[in-house]
């Protein structure tokens, strides 16, 4: 049902990064202007941020954001441009569940502008066009979770992730398709549609947060928000060649999340660099009170520790220890998958690390016992369901046949399992 | 019974002034405090059922039988705390709101939703356990019950299961007297967390309280039914006892000692018509002697301590009658409810085994935590809980009885104790409280924290009485005045000029009005009697001999000693006494009675009604002052000139009938005896006293006629 852990864990980091690769230029994007490079400081404007070296170039929110105080580009310009493209793919990649009335993200754009010319200041996200993952509240659009059994409904409330990214001018251009309530690995698991990998239309973008992978990777947002429970960010983002992130369990406030197994789940993100997923999953870290099992650690300034590319020495992970877990590459393991674990470590060795093979004797009981947590929890989870307060509630003359007609009806196949 | 009482009294004609009768103690002992408030578990025990159970044949062979068998009862209790806001979410949950307008998306379970806890909770569940002796656990969590039901939103309910907050403590109680007495310690087994799920409406009668008591035909409900959230989420602790209890009355008392501990620690009104405090009772029944246990069934819409007591007695008898038929597998372990219009239980849903609720721990609240220094810290901030009170008292030498009165309404309580802190006499604070205060609260609708009357001044008017300054007569006075517009006892009786020695040297001149002002406390002047007569054996002869002139010299004895020595009114509790009050059918002699049964009765006393059938004076009054809605009164009232016809025997028998029916209601316990007696044409002074010497009265009580002389020996 789930993919388990693609890639290397790095013990140092506190997120696992799908993908170390530098970020590719984007160049089929109408931006204009990213030449000058700004002092970055977005989320912690009270650390005045001492790193120049970083360059926008390798952040897309960085060089909205240059671009729009540069006023090299207004944010109605760079929203058209997202949707006119978002229009044009959309059919082909069925990546969105429900796309915000272009009226209402112009409008949201044109705000932002006016606030530009009136010299006020806007959010660090100002502009940055959102795809949400649709297992992930949103106060004004629908919320379904891709199942059949809450379709059509709209919750009263905001995620608290999708808020910190609306107050920071975020602007969230549509719901994305995923597995019903993320329990699939290609999202076809979806009631509504199967979406398309980008790379090749006759793939599949991974799961359960296809429709976040797919739409950044065919570039109809800038950035997007998964959720990953055994897998869900990690994976659709390999599949689609962009960074996931899935964060430490905590890390990110689950409130507004449709609950799968609660005790696994995270909100992770999604963008086309490494810097833009870092900005994305500082706006949404923290913690929240309306989540009893968020952290309340202190939120590092991952944007601080950004280096420019240009920068870096011959070998930037100079006396950097990596773990490289036998288990992972033992028997049963795919032998792609395990020449592509190898292939990333002999270019970590490239960049300097020193690799080390470690064991983890208990790593086989990870697999049982995520499917005993996931099952149990999601079966817990998924019961109010139950046909008597939304969704479409089946005719019956008995109560108990009226929980099992509408939750048969509602759930699919891979939630029934 | 002092429902019974006050019930009976509203429709009661004999009574002149209604209100006379609540003063005395007896009248309100287990009255309420506040009737939407307090309630007991005595009390409730008295209220006739409302409907009689043509069980009486029956009852007992029954009794016969459940003689032979043993109950087990267990109780599982469930308190709905009163924190502002819900346990999960900060929606505030107030009784009887419009369905549905307290709620947001985390107690609709909606989508996304999650719980965040309420840190009051485990504020009161730790003050729950510590008062019930319980042991706590540090480290305790959340458990979600999975269940499907309407009206469970999440399809769960967050509670714990296999780690509680509290374990393994007792509860003390005393039985009340009535009951037979004596101390009681109850298991706790266990005290947990929870959340309340709502409710379901049903929209055709607005009846919100019944329950779908089976799961067929329920899609119909749909149509008219719909649910109420605004409960869903309320904080609740569940009490789970040791099956300890035995009868009916023990698990009341114990459900009411339950009240009374969350009430004392301010976590729950505790209130069961609001559903504040809910009891499902399981029994079993086995052989006396028989180790192993029962099946058990549960009992549940038990919204009263007197339906948990009837239910439960009804169920022992039911399982008990089975048993002896030899039908003992018909005892099948189920739900069955309580129906308070049939006074029986009946089936509600067999149970097919163990309900599997798939447990498993709550992944979206933290472990609960706690650390020793919160646990004293809260251990210390406890207030005095009602078993420490109950010893307290008891060992200020107050009775089993006032101890209960007093240590059930921890506000009375507090307030008797600050009486006594500032200076009052323990007992006469006592007998205050529990009689005029309490009877005016109970008439008022107060509680005890809205009256005026401050214990300061409470204690203040006692030393009043005590010292002499003013008479227990004005005490009264004064009271009310305090009670219902405050000030001082100190104010009051320099503004109305009480003081007693100013109103002794007023009256002195023996008139006749002042004199029935004064005539305050009937024992004090009975005894006054008794002694003056005592005391002049002499005269008594003289009397008795045909000197009828005596009496004035027997009036200004009296009178003398009132004046000089018998200023102060008695408060001690006497010894049980024959009270003898001389009947006859006229105002004065019903007036006598009244003021026999509102002042000068208690309970242990014994009551005699003594009429001398002294023809000539007949009048056929009190017939017509009883205004008795019978047509043969009515007609007696209409011709009082043909008492002297047929009819006169039977109305003799009426009045003194009447007289004692009304004493039996207003003091119920107090045996009422008639004796009649013929003067043969000896005086009526002379007859009374020597009857009450030889029935070995202790006080007699006569009304007053016209003249002084008459009204203490005419």
């Amino acid at each position: 049902m789930k993919n388990t852990s693609w890639v290397l864990s790095f013990p140092c980091f506190e997120t696992m990064l799908s993908t170390l690769q530098p970020p590719r230029y984007l160049s089929r994007l109408p931006l204009r202007g990213r030449t000058k490079s700004r002092p970055f400081h977005i989320l912690s404007s009270a650390q005045p941020v001492t790193k120049t070296s970083f360059a926008a170039d390798q952040s897309q929110i960085l060089s909205i954001r240059d671009s729009l105080l540069n006023r090299h580009l207004s944010a109605v310009e760079l929203t058209h441009s997202y949707l006119d493209r978002l229009k044009q793919t959309e059919p082909h990649i069925n990546c969105f569940l429900h796309v915000s009335d272009p009226d209402k993200v112009l409008k949201q754009a044109q705000d932002i502008d006016d606030k530009i010319k009136r010299n006020e200041e806007v959010g660090p996200l100002a502009g940055v066009l959102v795809a949400i993952k649709d297992n992930i509240c949103t106060a004004d659009m629908p919320s379904t979770g891709g199942s059949y059994i809450l379709e059509g409904y709209r919750p009263p409330f905001d995620a608290t992730a999708v808020k910190r990214l609306k107050d920071l001018g975020a602007i969230v251009v549509g719901k994305t398709n995923l597995d019903e309530f993320g329990m699939g690995s290609t999202t076809e698991a979806s009631a509504f549609k199967v979406t398309a990998n980008p790379w090749d239309l006759s793939r599949v973008p991974g799961g359960s947060s296809g429709g976040s992978a797919a739409s950044v990777s065919a570039r109809q947002c800038v950035v997007s928000l998964g959720s990953d429970t055994g897998g869900s960010v990690r994976q659709p983002a390999s599949f689609c060649g962009v960074v996931g992130l899935k964060p430490t369990y905590g890390r990110v406030s689950r409130f507004g999340l449709m609950a799968y197994a609660s005790s696994l789940d995270v909100i992770g993100c999604f963008g086309s660099s490494v810097a833009d997923t870092g900005i994305l999953l500082h706006a949404i870290s923290g913690h929240d009170s309306l989540d009893a099992t968020s952290s309340k650690r202190e939120v590092p300034d991952f944007t601080s520790q950004f280096t420019s590319a240009s920068s870096l020495k011959s070998r930037p992970l100079e006396g950097l220890r990596v773990g490289l877990i036998r288990e992972t590459v033992d028997a049963g393991v795919d032998s792609g998958v395990k020449s592509a674990i190898e292939g990333a470590a002999t270019h970590l060795e490239q960049l300097g690390c020193v690799l080390k093979e470690v064991s983890l004797p208990s790593f086989s009981l990870g697999l049982p016992a995520y499917y005993i947590l996931a099952s149990s929890e999601s079966s817990s989870n998924l019961s109010r369901y139950d046909g008597v307060r939304y969704g479409n509630q089946a005719s019956s003359d008995e109560l108990n046949a009226l929980y099992e007609e509408s939750r048969a009806k509602g759930f699919g196949s891979e939630v029934c399992l | 019974m002092a429902s019974t009482l006050f019930r009976t009294i509203q429709i009661n004609p004999f009574l002149l002034y209604p209100t006379a009768l609540f003063s005395r103690r007896n009248g309100v002992l287990y009255c309420t405090m506040k009737s939407s408030q307090t309630q007991t578990a005595t009390q409730e025990k008295q209220q006739p059922p409302k409907v009689k159970v043509p069980q009486h044949a029956l009852k007992k062979t029954v009794d016969k039988i459940t003689r032979d068998y043993e109950a087990i009862i267990g109780i599982e209790t469930h308190v709905q705390l009163s924190t502002l806001t819900k346990a999960f979410c900060s929606c505030p949950y107030n009784y009887g709101s419009q369905p549905n307008t307290s709620i947001c998306p985390i107690c609709m379970g909606l989508p996304g939703a999650l719980p965040a806890l309420n840190s009051k909770v485990i504020e009161f569940a730790v003050k729950l356990g510590l008062a019930l002796n319980c042991k706590l656990s540090l480290n305790s969590k959340f458990d979600r019950k999975q269940y499907f039901y309407p009206d469970l939103p999440k399809g769960y309910q967050i509670s714990q299961f296999d780690i509680p907050i509290a374990t393994g403590g007792y509860v003390d109680l005393d039985l009340p007297l009535e009951f037979g007495g004596g101390h009681r310690k109850f298991g706790i087994t266990r005290v947990h967390m929870e959340e309340d799920a709502g409710k379901l409406l049903h929209s055709g009668n607005g009846d919100y309280s019944q329950e779908i008591t089976s799961l067929t035909s329920i899609y119909s409900y749909f149509s008219k039914h719909t649910v109420d959230l605004n409960r869903a989420g309320v904080p609740l602790l569940e009490i789970v006892s040791e099956p300890d209890m035995r009868t009916g009355i023990e698990a009341a008392e114990y459900a009411a000692e339950l009240q009374r501990v969350v009430r004392y620690l301010g976590i729950s009104n505790g209130n069961m018509q609001e559903g504040s405090l809910r009891c499902d009772v399981n029994v079993s029944i086995r052989p006396v002697g028989q180790s192993e246990f029962g099946t058990k069934v549960e009992i549940k819409n038990l919204n009263s301590f007197s339906s948990i007591n009837r239910a439960i007695d009804f169920e022992i008898s039911r399982q008990a009658l089975l048993h002896s038929q030899g039908q003992s597998d018909q005892i099948v372990q189920e739900t069955r409810l309580w129906e308070e219009g049939a006074q029986k239980t009946v089936t509600m849903r067999k149970k097919e085994g163990l309900s599997d609720y798939r447990y498993f721990p709550e992944p979206d609240l933290p472990e609960v935590i706690l650390t020793q220094e919160y646990v004293d810290s809260i251990s210390n901030s406890l207030p005095e809980l009602p078993e420490a009170k109950r010893r307290r008292y008891e060992k200020m030498g107050l009775s089993m009885q006032d101890v209960l009165f007093l240590a059930n309404d921890m506000n009375v309580a507090e307030y008797f104790d600050a009486t006594l802190s500032s200076g009052a006499d323990i007992k006469l604070a006592a007998n205050w409280i529990m009689g005029d205060i309490a009877a005016y609260m109970k008439n008022e609708k107060l509680s005890i924290n809205d009256i005026k009357l401050t214990p300061q001044e409470l204690a203040e008017l006692i030393a009043s009485i005590k010292s002499g300054t003013i008479s227990g007569k004005i005490g009264k006075e004064i009271l009310s005045e305090l009670l219902a517009k405050g000030g001082t006892v100190k104010g009051l009786i320099e503004e109305k000029d009480l003081i007693q020695a100013t109103r002794v040297r007023r009256v002195y001149p023996y008139e006749r009005t002042e004199l029935n002002f004064l005539i305050a406390d009937p024992v004090e002047i009975g005894k006054m009697i008794d002694k003056v007569i005592s005391e002049n054996p002499k005269q008594l002869e003289q009397y008795r001999g045909g000197k009828t002139k005596l009496q004035g010299f027997f009036a200004g004895q009296w009178w003398f000693r009132f004046v000089f020595a018998g200023l102060r009114p008695l408060m001690v509790t006497p010894p049980a006494r024959k009270v003898m009050v001389v009947a006859d059918p006229a105002p004065h002699s019903a007036a006598a009675l009244q003021y026999a049964l509102s002042h000068a009765l208690l309970e242990q006393d014994e009551l005699i009604l003594l009429h001398v059938e002294n023809t000539s004076s007949w009048k056929n009054t009190l017939t017509t002052f009883l205004k008795r809605p019978t047509i043969a009164s009515a007609a007696n009232a209409m011709t009082p000139n043909n008492s002297f016809g047929p009819d006169w025997g039977s109305t003799d028998v009426n009045f003194l009938d009447q007289m004692k029916y009304a004493s039996e209601i207003a003091q119920p316990k107090i045996p009422v005896r008639i004796e009649k007696i013929d003067p043969d044409g000896k005086d009526k002074a002379t007859v009374i006293l020597s009857k009450s010497k030889d029935l070995g009265i202790d006080l007699i009580i006569i009304g007053q006629k016209r003249s002084l002389s008459s009204a203490i020996l005419g």
